[in-house]
């Protein structure tokens, strides 16, 4: 199996394919809606200082996702 | 064709564009009947027909999570036609929600909104395949010049009902297989926009830029509100309405009720817009002469803020900081609004999921945002003395946010949510949708300041002509010159400040304050109850319970800060 890591992990320009959701439902249906899903390709857009949000990209989209909440996607690297 | 007309569809995809493009200036605003979500209704004219329009407020699933999206469900179920607006460069987001408005079984279209911006990004999409695949009638619109909307019009005749099958569960895959079929992307060099765009959001080149659009917006503020008050409004005000006034003095006996309601007092033999308290002196001065070109500067310039889209931005680079007051970056914009106008502000919690949220956020709006009305007060108390005053003023009200933010993050029970927000790309606004909304806040402004300013007068020149005013400044003296160093009759201004926050500065200009007693005066006058509009808004949203936890919280941090803050002075000022 190869190894998976949290998003918040990622550096600046990082890319990874989701994995899996760590959470409830309502948390999946949260990112769902958002246009999150297994096997969605981010790219990692810029990070803030100290446990600041993340800022991922997929598609065209743009998405800033609070610390607490990028640590509970993880992806595999791609 | 049928008669009612339900826009839908993700937020940013320009439903509202679309919806002014189509309904033309000839539409109401409105809230849901028994609830405070607004959407937008309209009529569209085509072929000697009338059609309802409604514009739904942004939402992003069919299954509702909160009231907001549980409106949309319920005027979708209503609605006889829906017209989805899709951002042609996300197709694939957008076309998870396509897939759900099908299940919904309404005759429906697509408008393939924000076309032009595709051959900028190297996409590829093929129309008629997406027709054909969906079983609907696309349109590519760009809604921004206006591009496809006569088409979108025409083409509503063929409106179905999709006979598109899919699996539920495979919804994704579904979805994959679609944009695999009509979409090519090319790939593209970053363009101008997408640097800024990039720079914008990473620390270390965010964090100034920000500093120097706040910086700019409320420079800006102070420019354009004093430029429209020198140049248009005092000039109007001295030299035209003045001379009328005062033939209309002369013409009424000076002691009758009519001259006391109308012109109040004369200051030195002359009316003194700032002091005389009359209705059509004072009362139209304070909200016309004052205030209002403040106001306008900054919803002016707070709607581009938000049309462009840098709004979002500023909620990714305060989140750390939102976060120590038990919020997250998005809580940033009802507290930005209120600094235009606390209603507004206290309306905007609604963006807010949580009650704990709301409640932080509405509390730190009433107890240490100032609005314009009151800081174009701060500036005519205090702006004679420079920076040093009304920074005194701003620096304070800074660190009670904060301090009360911390302990409210540590005692109001509930759930502080994460910063989850899509960033939208940079847009050039659209022009007639920018004046609305600028229109529509002022109107706000307008309808709440007006009719409480005349009160306010008449209700000052009441309570004065009764003695009220005097007795209650009796009955204070002794404790506020105890505590805060201020005469009793600095009394008067906080309670007129319940009224209307910019009748209060005629109540303390005749007092003659020190510099340290205006600065601890205009502090509690910022702090003590929000107006009475605002009081009402904080009452529908929070309801009676949280309302009065609320005036508890504001009478104890008045208090408290008002003593400390005279005893600091007092120690540096000897
Ligand atoms: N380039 C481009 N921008 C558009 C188009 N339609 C809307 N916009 C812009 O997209 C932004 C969001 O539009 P808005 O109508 O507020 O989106 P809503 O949230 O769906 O109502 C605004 O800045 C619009 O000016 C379009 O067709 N092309
Ligand atoms: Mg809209």
């Amino acid at each position: 199996m190869e190894s998976t890591l949290p998003v918040n992990t990622l550096a600046e320009g990082d890319k990874g394919e989701i994995t899996s959701f760590e959470g409830g439902f309502f948390f999946r249906k949260k990112l769902e809606e958002m246009g999150f899903h297994i096997g969605t390709t981010i790219t990692i857009v810029a990070r803030q200082w100290m446990s600041g949000p993340v800022i991922v990209r997929f598609e065209n989209t743009e998405v800033a996702i609070g610390f607490n909440m990028a640590k509970r996607i993880r992806v595999k690297r791609v | 064709m049928s008669s009612r007309i339900i826009l839908a569809g993700y937020p940013n995809v320009g439903k509202s564009v679309v919806f002014n493009r189509l309904t033309g200036m000839d539409v109401i605003s409105s809230n849901y009947p028994g609830t405070t979500i607004e959407i937008a209704r309209g009529f569209l004219k085509w072929e000697g027909e009338r059609y309802e329009m409604i514009d739904l407020p942004g939402f992003y699933s069919l299954e509702p999570t909160c009231k907001a999206e549980e409106i949309a469900v319920k005027l979708i179920r209503e609605g006889d036609l829906i017209v989805q607006v899709v951002n042609a460069t996300n197709l694939e987001r957008n076309l998870n929600l396509t897939l759900q408005l099908i299940q919904q079984r309404k005759p429906m279209l697509i408008a393939l909104n924000m076309f032009d911006e595709t051959k900028q990004k190297g996409i590829d999409i093929d129309v008629a395949k997406l027709e054909q695949i969906l079983d609907l009638p696309v349109v590519p619109t760009s809604a921004l010049t206006g591009e496809g909307i006569k088409e979108l019009v025409t083409r509503m005749k063929e409106a179905r009902v999709s006979h598109y099958h899919f699996e539920d569960a495979q919804r994704w895959n579904e979805i994959g297989k679609i944009t695999g079929q009509v979409q090519v992307i090319h790939p593209q060099h970053r363009s101008y926009l997408e640097r800024l765009q990039h720079a914008s959001v990473r620390p270390i080149t965010g964090i100034p830029i920000l500093v120097v659009v706040l910086f700019l917006m409320f420079t800006l503020i102070r420019v354009i509100g004093e430029g429209l008050i020198d140049l248009l409004l005092d000039p109007f005000f001295e030299k035209m309405w003045k001379p009328l006034m005062t033939t209309l003095s002369a013409r009424l006996s000076h002691q009758s009720l009519l001259h006391d309601l109308l012109i109040g007092d004369l200051i030195g033999g002359e009316i003194d817009f700032g002091q005389s308290f009359g209705l059509l002196t004072t009362g139209l001065h304070v909200t016309f002469g004052a205030v209002l070109p403040y106001v306008l500067a900054f919803f002016t310039l707070l709607s581009v803020l938000e049309d462009t889209g840098y709004l979002p931005r500023v909620a990714v680079m305060v989140d750390n900081l939102m976060h120590k007051v038990g919020l997250h970056g998005l809580s940033i914009i009802p507290m930005l609004l209120g600094f235009g106008c606390n209603v507004p502000g206290t309306m905007a919690t609604r963006i807010l999921e949580t009650r704990k949220e709301k409640f932080i956020v509405a509390t730190l709006i009433a107890i240490t945002v100032p609005c314009m009305a009151m800081q174009a007060m701060l500036f005519g108390l205090l702006g004679t003395y420079g920076v040093k005053g009304v920074g005194i003023v701003y620096l304070t009200l800074f660190v009670v946010w904060l301090l009360l933010g911390m302990i409210l993050k540590r005692t109001v029970r509930g759930r502080s949510p994460e910063l989850f927000l899509e960033i939208p790309p940079y847009r050039r606004p659209y022009f007639g949708g920018l004046m609305k909304k600028i229109w529509m806040r002022v109107r706000w402004f307008l309808q709440e300041a007006v009719p409480f300013v005349l009160v306010g007068v008449l209700i000052v020149n009441l309570l004065y002509s009764l003695g009220f005013m005097q007795w209650v400044s009796d009955k204070v003296s002794p404790l506020f010159t105890l505590l805060f160093g201020l005469p009793g009759e600095a009394s008067g201004a906080l309670i007129i400040g319940f009224l209307r926050k910019d009748l209060a500065v005629g109540m303390l200009l005749p007092l003659n304050l020190t510099f340290q007693q205006l600065v601890v005066a205009s502090v509690m006058l910022s702090m003590f109850f929000p107006c009475i509009a605002t009081f009402s808004v904080l009452l529908k949203e929070l309801g009676i319970k949280d309302l009065l936890k609320l005036t508890g919280i504001m009478l104890l941090c008045v208090v408290i800060t008002g003593s400390l803050l005279h005893v600091i002075l007092s120690l540096f000022t000897g």
